[in-house]
């Protein structure tokens, strides 16, 4: 979909993406299926704490990656 | 020579002595020092055997677990012949064989709340080499009311992680991931991405007790993916809202060495 005035285009783990405007960080986890609890998510190079998820609106040209922590030792 | 390092010593550590950066006055330091790590697999073997090397003076090692088959295409304290033994005393033998002056406390027993604050004891620095989330939180909370830093490091799969929590100066473990992960088998894993991390984390613990405190991964996340070969750091901010520090911190104070 190409962006228009409802629309903005990010990168998502490396993909060029085109989402509504205004979409908040927890928006975009639901739309990509990403859901773990205790996802990290990067945002222009600055870690996302879940509490700011659902505030969080992604800006055009936001560089967001959506990691699994690794926990095993 | 120096008047505190033996013959023996100073032509042991020669090719880092030789540093600026660490010189004989961080290798006295180095001898000084007191390290609890907890968990002698993928990442604690790694981490373990560059801290006994280095001349870490005091090293206490927890583990509950004992050798497995399965451990060892990336455990590298543990041999074929330790299979069955207590990782704790495979890792003592180990240890104690690379570096006799280090002084090398192991310890079989699960980690708790209850006996955390016992087992960490006096020492300066908490090196993670848990495989859980749990036994991270309660390092956590033992980091946080002693003022003790935690050098963190995970892996799953390709890819790892690694920061430094500060007392005082970074937020906690419990700022960047205050929910419980789901429920997951033991991951796979590829030896060598708990040997990058394990070293790092030696890096890190190495550099914090010889006083080198630029660059120690405070406040930031160094993601290392094992699939793409890249490595990043991610910036971490304050979480205010943290339950348990409460994002408490000033990254300019100069609460540790």
């Amino acid at each position: 979909m190409p962006e228009d005035n409802s629309s903005i285009e990010v990168i998502i783990n490396g993909f060029k993406e085109t989402v509504p405007k205004g979409a908040s960080i927890s928006e975009l986890i639901l739309n990509y299926d990403e859901v773990d609890a205790a996802m990290i998510v990067e945002r222009n190079g600055r870690f996302v704490y879940p509490r700011d998820y659902p505030t969080t609106q992604a800006q055009p040209g936001d560089v967001l990656e959506f990691i699994h922590p690794d926990f095993g030792g | 020579m120096s008047a505190h390092l033996s013959t023996e010593e100073a032509l042991r550590y020669h090719r880092q002595v030789t540093l600026a950066e660490i010189g004989e006055q961080g290798q006295e330091k180095l001898k000084h020092a007191r390290v609890f790590l907890a968990g002698l697999g993928g990442l604690g073997s790694v981490s373990a055997l560059y801290l006994a090397a280095a001349g870490v003076g005091h090293l206490h090692v927890v583990d509950r677990d004992r050798v497995e088959l399965e451990n060892l295409n990336r455990q590298l304290l543990h041999f074929t012949g330790d299979i069955g033994k207590r990782k704790a005393e495979s890792a003592a033998n180990k240890l104690d064989a690379l570096n006799p002056h280090c002084r090398v406390t192991a310890v079989h027993e699960t980690i708790t709340m209850e006996n955390g604050d016992r087992l960490v004891g006096d020492a300066q620095l908490i090196v993670d080499g848990t495989d859980n989330v749990e036994t991270r939180r309660i390092l956590n909370r033992i980091s946080l009311r002693k003022g003790i830093p935690f050098v963190l490091g995970g892996v799953d799969g390709m890819t790892g992680m690694v920061t430094l929590f500060v007392p005082g100066r970074t937020p906690c473990f419990e700022c960047l991931f205050p929910d419980r992960p789901s429920a997951k088998g033991p991951p796979g894993v590829l030896g060598p991405l708990p040997g990058i991390i394990g070293s790092i984390q030696a890096l890190v613990a190495i550099k914090f007790l010889v006083g080198l405190t630029h660059g120690l991964l405070e406040s930031r996340l160094l993601y290392v993916d094992g699939i793409r070969l890249n490595f990043k750091t991610i910036k971490l901010g304050k979480n205010a809202q943290c339950p348990v520090c409460g994002g408490n911190f000033n990254p300019e104070s100069s609460s540790h060495a």
